[in-house]
């Protein structure tokens, strides 16, 4: 049986949620709240696949229900932490990045992850790939937390400025 | 430091939400002048986000090979590890610059549920790796997912090695995880019933939420939660509930509690009936019944005539239905109804009668699908609410032919899927219950648990015990023998309970004129037939009238 509309809205969402998450975070300033706010995104999304014609712009479309469903949450939960102005939010939508350069960007990362040694390797999967935090990569490996502190700053610069060189951001 | 790295270190200060008023203003003005800064920005967003959501687990081993190795396996013997632990050694031997970091096992990424029920558009599977998919059947939870279900939808779990069956009403969202204590669910929204089987010693199942935490250890129960309060109710066996500030209660079959801050946390009937408008009601019956009719095999209208399969015929339906609804209104109008209740809004093409399904209209009766968003949005516009009739049972059509109804296991589910979709759809808040329910469950919990995830709603149940009252509006015929429970017994110890009252002939209104008048004077809701002009809807205002006059 083809996918029913909705369904094929709900792909849609799957195949751009990770740009869908960047737009929210921007515009929160949480990487974390902003997960929760991509749920209801796309709890919206879902609600409102009807009135979304397959074929137009998704991105434009999902972008313009996350902004007004983070402003939404924002307010009801009360957010003080300082956000980014409009114009700032402008200027940054104007640039925003598409399905293709976020591929890219991926594809930039996975290089670059096979590129690291693999002790750096296993420290970069520890923090982001199960969420420890350098006090716990500290626990487990008996050695001090500032030390595991410093040294995953430091392989993060290594990976981020690999990754930036491959797309030409260089310094 | 250059601009750049100072540009980047505002970034993750943006994102950390560390940055002073300063850097924050250094920011701000960047990314207003600089189109550069702005790619450097999405950049270093993208690359966290993308990091987040990187396979590290799946690319350092299979997850199906991952979720056959034993957890008591010491770490050195899994063949995933092994490289890490070399790799270690390695670096040690060179004297690399970089800390060896030797680890005792990770927790192995282990299936610790299944999905088995997803219905509708069931909604998303958000990894604990950050990867998203689509909610299907079969398609195994590992402990840190979370489950977003779409609106409308419904989705049931089976835990692993164990018999419990969880229930995922529309719009929740739920993260499972697990550990020597036993399953973990955090309930962010929405709503979850659970057929819990006995736990193991020194294991619980723990759903936590905003305002409580529940352990379980064999029963069945259901949850509903929102921003403000959680509500419990248990079906079967005992649950413990605690609330934020640790106070805690136990529930027993039949028994509920709300935990919201700032109110003490109590044994209740977790949630009475809350529908205040007593004005009656309208019906409308479009069709009769499985007519075979070559042209209008729905039997729209009881009319032969009526062609649904050239556009010419088309074109003289959607009038000829126009002109009902400007009917229904103006009756509806005239007698001061509330709104006005479809009964067969699927057609009634197929034996088995009223089909209940609204999510079917597309398959059952194209020609109503493309109509009824129009007709429903202009009795609303009218004022007035609109509701249709819904199955226990799941309507479906068989390779041969027809249409069946089959009794499921959780007919609440079933239910609250249909509810949510015409809710979504049509803003419908009036929905009659009927079919069969087997031994699955009582009437009584059906219309309690919905209640509990759709408070804005009045359910008509049709078959009901003294219970039901509590959380719906049961169907009444007075001029029917039924061993049916009277609303006036009900009210004996439910004083807001009500009923209503099916279309009534006019001879049968005439003739009990007073007992009616008491009826209304007590609460319970007249229905009339509302298509079409009538004897009866005359005498239905008047014994209003009466009922409510000074």
């Amino acid at each position: 049986m083809p996918p029913s509309h909705t369904e094929q809205v709900q792909q849609l969402f799957v195949r751009h949620s990770g740009l869908l998450h960047g737009s929210i975070a921007s515009q929160c300033g949480d990487l974390v709240l902003a997960e929760d706010i991509l749920q209801e995104v796309f709890l919206v999304v879902s609600s409102r696949a009807d009135s979304f014609a397959l074929g137009t712009n998704f991105l434009a479309w999902a972008r313009a229900i996350a902004r007004f469903k983070t402003l939404e949450l924002m307010r009801e939960r009360q957010r003080d932490r300082a956000t980014l102005s409009d114009e700032a939010l402008a200027a940054l939508e104007a640039l925003a990045p598409d399905v293709e350069s976020w591929q890219s960007q991926r594809e930039a990362l996975h290089r670059c992850l096979e590129l690291l040694p693999p002790a750096q390797r296993q420290l970069t999967a520890l923090a982001y790939g199960d969420g420890l935090t350098p006090a716990e990569i500290a626990e487990r490996s008996g050695k001090a937390a500032n030390v595991v502190h410093v040294l995953m700053s430091r392989v993060r610069k290594i990976l981020r400025e690999c990754v930036f060189a491959r797309l030409g951001l260089t310094p | 430091m250059s601009p750049r790295d100072e540009l980047l270190q505002q970034v993750d200060g943006y994102l950390a939400g560390t940055l002073n008023v300063q850097q924050q203003a250094q920011l701000e003005q960047c990314l207003r002048a600089e189109p550069a800064a702005c790619r450097m920005f999405w950049a270093a967003l993208n690359h966290e986000l993308l990091l987040r959501q990187y396979p590290f687990a799946e690319a350092a081993q299979p997850r199906t090979a991952a979720a056959s190795i034993p957890r008591t396996a010491p770490w050195w013997q899994r063949p995933a590890l092994r490289f890490a632990a070399s790799a270690a050694v390695l670096l040690i031997a060179v004297g690399a610059l970089l800390l060896p970091i030797v680890l005792p096992a990770r927790d192995i990424i282990a299936r610790i549920a299944m999905i088995t029920a997803p219905t509708g558009d069931a909604g998303l599977l958000h990894r604990a790796n950050q990867q998203t998919e689509p909610l299907r059947a079969d398609v195994a939870i590992h402990a840190g997912d979370r489950i977003a279900v779409a609106l409308g939808a419904a989705v049931e779990i089976r835990l692993a090695h164990e018999d419990t069956v969880l229930g995922l009403g529309s719009g929740t969202t739920v993260r499972l995880t697990q550990d020597a204590s036993g399953t973990r669910l955090g309930l962010d929204r929405g709503a979850l019933s659970a057929a819990v089987a006995a736990q193991a010693l020194g294991r619980q199942l723990t759903v936590t939420t905003p305002q409580a935490t529940i352990a379980v250890i064999g029963t069945r129960f259901s949850v509903t939660t929102d921003d403000a309060r959680t509500s419990v109710e248990v079906d079967h066996g005992r649950v413990r509930v605690s609330a934020a500030d640790t106070t805690s209660i136990d529930l027993t079959a039949g028994q509920g509690a709300v935990a919201e801050p700032g109110r003490p946390l109590t044994i209740s009937w977790s949630e009475n009936l809350r529908w205040d408008d007593r004005r009656p009601l309208g019906v409308i019956m479009l069709c009769r019944e499985t007519t075979s009719w070559a042209t209008n095999p729905r039997g729209w209208f009881g009319d032969v005539k009526v062609d649904v399969t050239t556009p010419v015929g088309l074109t003289a339906f959607n009038r000829r239905l126009d002109i009902l609804i400007d009917t229904t209104i103006a009756n509806l109008r005239e007698v001061g109804a509330q709104g006005v209740v479809f009964w067969d809004l699927e057609g009634l093409e197929h034996p088995p009668g009223y089909v209940g399904d609204p999510r079917q209209i597309a398959t059952l009766a194209p020609e109503m699908d493309a109509a009824a968003d129009r007709i429903i949005a202009r009795i609303r516009a009218a004022g007035f609410a609109v509701g249709m009739t819904v199955r226990t049972e799941a309507a479906e059509r068989p390779a041969s032919g027809g249409l069946t109804l089959r009794p499921v296991s959780d007919p609440v589910q079933q239910v609250q899927a249909k509810i949510a979709y015409a809710e979504r759809r049509w803003g419908a808040t009036i929905f009659p219950i009927i079919g069969e329910r087997g031994d699955a469950l009582a009437m009584s919990t059906i219309c309690r648990r919905i209640s509990a995830a759709s408070p804005g709603v009045l359910l008509i149940p049709t078959g009901a015990d003294v219970d039901t009252y509590r959380w719906g509006a049961p169907w009444l015929n007075p001029s029917q023998p039924s061993t049916r429970i009277p609303s006036t017994t009900a009210r004996q110890t439910q004083p807001r309970a009500f009923g209503v009252i099916a279309p009534l002939e006019t001879a049968y209104l005439q003739q009990h004129h007073d007992d009616l008048v008491q009826a209304v004077k007590a609460g319970d809701v007249m229905t009339f037939r509302a298509w079409h002009r009538n004897a009866e809807q005359q005498t239905v205002k008047a014994i209003y009238a009466e009922a409510t006059a000074p």
